[in-house]
């Protein structure tokens, strides 16, 4: 059928066909701001117009209902404001406004969020808070917590509104978007970090180019599609594609005949990897229900998913482990049987163990004759998916040199290469990774999950193919959060020492052991290293941590933020507060009293190092004293707790409040192996490209990157372009985990800024010298994109960049080094939460959340505050409301983000953020990891302050309504 | 898959379309359903058929088929329970989108507005021949044997007092369990149960207020599923239907 569209006020003509959505229209002729989060229940929002002035999922109208209204896109608001030499209005107040707030992270949701929020100004030019939040409450963003979006959408109003003025407005933006900053006072002098610099992908994340992985138009592309399988454990015993293949539009059906059996891992991880290689892109034989059984291609999706149908595979079921305690009972299904599979460590695949860690620090029997009290219990936390918005896509392609182009959206592109190569059949130098933007990823994207289908697919065809992950494709067959139980022993002295601390984990990896070891290896590296005892214990602490982790026929789990530690920090956070209550200690006090400080050894240092020789450790910075001081004046702790007129509610009786702390640490990056590099090289203005293999994920690493570069080479930060992470183009890095860029890709970056800043100075001081006197290259200092001599005299960064690029002695002004690191100092915070629990259904409200973080010193506030609200609310839903469940046939429960509920804007707590910063001594600006911390002591908090509210002792989480009514009537 | 898509200008031709077997035509309100439907149907856009309006007439509120949820919302007011009950089921995008009459034909058990539907007793107004059906039958047999038709408005007492509460893992969260009970003038309660199964369920319909629970208990006693067990659903909404029905009581 013909329709006629009014797109920004320009009428177009389509032919499509009936059952086209709007999206498919709009991004088939290049509106590339609307994006798509693999809805099928249209839940995400992502992919947002305006309507008639009003926001809609695009994804969720057919194209001809649109036909007769007046369609808005982001491509129609603004735009850069200069353009050579036409000059044009610029960007609208809302987009200004979502860049200079920090608003803005991975950027996939950012569109829509500036077109609903445009539709709520234009009606409501002062629109309160819970406006905002109303006009927000139909998109899902899973990076910002909401908090800076709403502040941009504030400020954008009071500009409009004239409430402020212009010259106001990026102070007044700043003044509410900015988090508490406790300085560390090393840290004064910096001229750029430190500083809230607008991140440098934000103007295009704003106006949404087409800066993501399926943002492309390629001829002749072909749309990939996966045959999952519907039975949890079986082998193939007969599977026909015939039908399939004879579908017209349909180019390619590949199953386990017609490639190669290569075993690998999906897990990215460097060389060699800390894990058994358990999986192959296709197998004879499925382990749960969503692996595995076909690749099609073909011209239309709906074409690939009528092909899926015309498969006709008989399965042999074979019996199925779901429960983990039933893995290694004899006699239990075995998983994998295959005999490539290759073990790492101690993996046993006869005994469905993929990895198994035995640690023993100190003398932990003994540390436990000596307590006066031991405490014991059981924990469980729950499997829970990354949900980032952008979905697993990418598109692969031969190039006219015949190497293979894979553009994915990953956050280990160098690994990706490395490890797809032997399966692909080609050498790393005939592949070629590309990373664009990432549209989020939280550790579900340091996995090779699906760029082997669409490889195999364009070597099949010799077409250049796209696969994306639907959402229900994300929940049953991407990776998750590895769900575990929990044993914890504690033996504590009545004046609150600990003496001695135990914790068995048995971790369920799903069917392939994907961060099998390096996983759960954190759980106790971390959540077990904070109490290490007090008086003599602290030089000596006893800890004991023991995991068995094995396969079971559910999704496999993977890396997801936090990498092991919120599992860990679950059990020994409810374990601590349980035991301060019983011995009616503080609890804060309590902790403290044990927790690990600054000169100590980190206690697991010499014992584990993610499957590699471990060596001893020292903290240096330990900020967690004053975090809990600033936390407990943020959240007014003096005046709530153990005060029993705060804790219950005027008039509801069935309504109690509650408060709780949990204290957490992190690592940042791994030591001796974390490998990060730069190139830096100027260019004729005095402005850098700077060249870096790190993975910028959303989280501003591009920005905090550039900012380091700027301090060194005294330019701002807008004269650094950055292009990262192109396997041909960018330098090596691990890539984006482990909470590692700012410190490990950041001083790789500041390495190379300094060898560049080296020889600005020397030519700088030779042509200084040539007028009065000789400049020696030690007095240049560079600022203000000048090189100045002792004497005040200076040559602008153009001038040297120009001289040496054209006029004498030509060279090219350059720098490259990498870094990998002895140490991976501890981000160290304290988590505040405030609820209130209906005793009677169970029923909880998070009221508030305090986190005060020492992340060392804080590279960019804003950026670096966003990582936090984002990770506290993500944090919050595996709190309260995210998990994974499973039916008796290894079903899931969860497809969809609205079964999956991940917080709204419109239903948010307070938020506050507080950075305490340290001068780490071990990075060049004192920094220490953000990004990770903030999903560890949200749920502990929370479980403390239901506990404190009405006596509930929770031992699992999320803190669902019938658990908690559950925990109180056992109270009772 | 829609292989067709119709928009007609009047009734009239919309029913003739309607009343075509071959292909399977159906209505198209907000389409935020239709559009993901792999079956292949016609549609039938029902955007030019003036159905959008809320109309307060004697003792009942009309509300055209195709008039949006925000729409709605914005009549009733994010507290009334109509309302809270719209914000729970839907964020703002989809609001703007669904209609009442696609609500009424394709929303679920777990759906909180419709429980206050339900617990209002609400009219459902069918072309051709505006023939009724009571929000009861119509959950029953749902579109059993529905063929050439559409609805063209739900009515709704205007002078009920209604309460709502739900019950889930965060403020906006699909309910778990929720209630919504009304109150006629001359006393009379009717209740309404959901979160849970195909359709919402009445847990009591009214005068003697004193075994409300009692029967809201034995309404729940098999709502067990992978959400939450038939005790859990038992405990808390016998808590909620007492919560709401004294509050109707105290006139809030
Ligand atoms: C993010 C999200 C969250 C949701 N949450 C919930 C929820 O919590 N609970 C819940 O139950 N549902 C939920 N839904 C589904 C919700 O029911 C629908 O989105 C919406 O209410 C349907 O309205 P529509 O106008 O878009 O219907 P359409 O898609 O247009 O139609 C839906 C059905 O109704 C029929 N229909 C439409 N109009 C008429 C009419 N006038 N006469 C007769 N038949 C008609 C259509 O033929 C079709 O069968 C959710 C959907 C989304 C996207
Ligand atoms: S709602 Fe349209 S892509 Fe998610
Ligand atoms: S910034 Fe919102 S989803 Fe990433």
């Amino acid at each position: 059928m013909n329709i006629n569209l009014d797109i920004n006020n320009c009428m177009i003509p389509f032919e499509i066909q009936p059952a086209v959505t709007l999206l498919s229209v709009l991004r088939g002729a290049g509106y590339f701001g609307a994006k798509f989060g693999g809805c099928k229940k249209g839940e995400c929002g992502a992919c947002t117009v305006l309507l008639d002035g009003k926001p809609v999922n695009s994804c969720s109208m057919l194209a001809a209902q649109a036909e007769g209204h007046k369609i808005q896109t982001i491509e129609g608001i603004g735009q850069h404001p200069d353009q050579g030499w036409k000059k044009t209005e610029g960007l609208h107040p809302l987009q200004q406004a979502f860049i200079e707030s920090g608003a803005i992270q991975c950027g996939y949701c950012t569109p829509a969020m500036v077109l609903s929020t445009k539709s709520l100004i234009d009606k409501s030019p002062e629109p309160s808070e819970e406006d905002i939040r109303d006009a927000l409450s139909g998109i899902l963003c899973r990076c910002t917590g909401y908090q800076k979006p709403v502040e941009a959408v504030r400020a954008a109003a009071a500009l409009m509104n004239g409430s402020v003025t212009l010259s106001e407005f990026s102070d007044d933006i700043k003044a509410n978007s900015m988090p508490q900053m406790d300085l560390a006072p090393e840290a004064e002098g910096f001229k750029s970090v430190g500083k809230p610099d607008i991140k440098v992908d934000a103007m295009k994340l704003v106006q949404g180019k087409a800066a993501f992985t399926a943002d492309i138009d390629i001829k002749d592309l072909l749309v990939a599609r996966v045959l999952h399988s519907p039975v949890a454990h079986a082998r193939i015993k007969r599977i026909d594609v015939e039908k399939a293949r004879a579908l017209p539009g349909v180019h390619a059906v590949l199953t386990y005949k017609d490639i190669p059996r290569v075993v690998f891992t999906t897990a990215g991880q460097s060389d060699p990897i800390p894990g058994p290689l358990d999986a192959f892109s296709l197998d004879n034989k499925v382990r749960f229900v969503g692996d595995r059984v076909a690749f099609v291609a073909a011209e239309t999706a709906e074409i690939a998913a009528k092909a899926l149908g015309l498969i006709d595979v008989e399965y042999e079921e074979l019996p199925i482990l779901l429960n983990s305690e039933d893995a290694m009972k004899p006699g239990a299904p075995i998983l994998h049987d295959e005999p490539e599979y290759q073990n790492f460590a101690d993996s046993d695949p006869s005994k469905n163990l993929a990895a198994e860690i035995r640690i023993d620090i100190g003398n932990v029997e003994n540390g436990f004759k000596e307590a006066d009290r031991i405490f014991e219990a059981d924990y469980e936390v729950p499997k829970v998916q990354q949900a980032h918005i952008e979905p697993h896509v990418t598109v692969t392609y031969w190039d006219s040199d015949d190497r293979l182009v894979i553009r994915t959206s990953t956050q280990v592109p160098f690994h990706a290469r490395r490890q797809l190569a032997p399966v692909l059949g080609l050498p790393i130098k005939r592949i070629r990774v590309i990373k664009p933007r990432i549209g989020g990823g939280f550790g579900g994207k340091q996995e090779i999950l699906i760029e082997d289908v669409a490889a195999h697919l364009t070597i099949a065809t010799g077409k250049p193919v796209v696969f994306g992950y639907s959402r229900e494709e994300e929940f049953i067959a991407a990776r998750s959060r590895h769900p575990m139980k929990i044993h914890m022993k504690t033996g504590v002295k009545m004046d609150g020492t600990v003496t001695a601390n135990e914790m068995h984990v048995l971790t369920d990896t799903g069917a392939y052991g994907c961060h099998a070891l390096t996983v759960t290896g954190n759980t106790g590296q971390k959540a077990m290293a904070l109490y290490v005892g007090d008086g003599k214990y602290r030089k000596s602490p006893n800890i004991r941590f023991y995991a068995d982790i094995v396969y079971t026929n559910t999704p496999p789990a993977g890396a997801y933020r936090g990498y092991g530690v919120p599992q860990g920090f679950w059990p020994v956070e409810r374990q601590m507060e349980t035991i301060a209550r019983e011995l009616n200690l503080d609890p804060i006090e309590f902790r403290l009293k044990n927790a690990l400080r600054a000169g100590e050894l980190q206690p697991f240092s010499t014992s584990w190092s993610e499957g590699r020789e471990p060596k001893p450790e020292i903290v240096h910075t330990v900020g967690l004293e004053r975090c809990v001081k600033l936390g407990k004046l943020a959240i007014d702790w003096e005046k709530k707790f153990s005060k029993s007129e705060w804790h219950t509610v005027a008039g509801k009786p069935h309504l109690r409040k509650g408060i709780g702390v949990a204290m957490v640490m992190q690592g940042t990056a791994i030591p001796y192996l974390d490998m990060g590099a730069a190139s830096i090289k100027i260019n004729e203005d005095g402005s850098f490209n700077l060249l870096i293999g790190a993975t910028d994920l959303g989280t501003g690493s591009d920005t905090v990157l550039a900012q380091m570069a700027s301090e060194v080479l005294g330019v701002p930060t807008e004269d650094i372009l950055v292009y990262s992470s192109d396997t041909d183009m960018t330098p090596f890095d691990k890539g984006a985990y482990a909470s590692s860029t700012t410190y490990i890709s950041g001083t790789a970056v500041t390495n190379a800024a300094m060898q560049a800043a080296e020889r600005i100075k020397v030519r700088a001081a030779f042509m200084l010298s040539k007028d009065e006197r000789k400049v020696t290259t030690e007095e240049i200092v560079l600022r203000e994109r000048k090189a100045f001599a002792a004497d005040g005299r200076s040559v602008t960064m153009a001038e040297v960049a120009c001289e040496s690029l054209h006029h004498a002695n030509q060279e090219q002004i350059m720098g490259t080094a990498s870094y990998v690191s002895p140490v991976a100092p501890p981000p160290f915070a304290a988590q505040f939460a405030e609820v209130t629990v209906d005793i009677e259904t169970g029923k909880v409200i998070v009221d508030k959340l305090v986190m005060a973080v020492d992340s060392g010193v804080i590279v960019n506030p804003l950026t670096a505050s966003g990582q936090i609200e984002g990770g506290m609310v993500q944090a919050l839903g595996y709190a309260v409301s995210e998990e994974m469940v499973y039916d008796a046939k290894g079903r899931a429960r969860e497809r969809d983000l609205v079964d999956y509920h991940i917080f709204r804007a419109d239903e948010m707590p307070e938020m506050k953020t507080i950075f305490v910063e340290t001068y780490e001594p071990s990075h060049p600006f004192g920094a220490k990891a953000v990004a990770e911390i903030p999903m560890d002591g949200v749920a502990p908090a929370v479980g403390n302050a239901i506990q404190d509210a009405c006596g509930a002792m929770l031992y699992r989480n999320p803190a669902t309504p019938e658990r908690v009514l559950e925990a109180i009537k056992r109270r009772k | 898959m829609i292989i067709e898509y119709h928009r007609p200008k009047d009734e009239s031709q919309a029913l003739a379309l309607l009343n075509r077997k071959i292909p399977i035509t159906i209505p198209l309100g907000g389409g935020t359903v239709v559009s993901k439907t792999s079956q292949e149907v016609a549609v039938v856009d029902l955007q030019f058929l003036d159905l959008n309006y809320i109309r307060e007439e004697n003792k009942t509120i009309a509300i055209g088929s195709m008039t949006t949820l925000e729409e709605m919302l914005s009549y009733f007011g994010k507290e009334s329970a109509i309302g809270q009950a719209i914000v729970i089921d839907a964020g703002k995008n989809i609001r703007c989108m669904a209609t009442l009459g696609g609500s009424v034909v394709s929303n679920g058990g777990r759906s909180a507005l419709l429980t206050v539907l339900k617990a209002l007793g609400i009219e459902i107004v069918w072309k051709p021949g505006d023939k009724v059906t009571d929000i009861d039958t119509w959950l029953a047999s749902k579109d059993a044997g529905r063929f050439g038709d559409f609805i063209s408005e739900i009515r709704m007492p205007k002078e009920v007092q209604v309460a709502f509460e739900s019950v889930g893992r965060s403020p906006l969260d699909l309910p778990i369990i929720c209630c919504a009970v009304t109150r006629q003038p001359n006393g009379s309660l009717r209740l309404a149960l959901g979160g849970f199964g195909e359709a919402p369920i009445l847990g009591y319909e009214g005068n003697a207020w004193g075994d409300v629970a009692k029967s809201v208990g034995g309404a729940l006693n098999a709502a067990g599923d992978e959400w939450a067990s038939a005790e859990y659903r038992v405990e808390a909404g016998t808590i909620l239907a007492k919560r709401l029905i004294e509050a109707l009581a105290e006139g809030k």
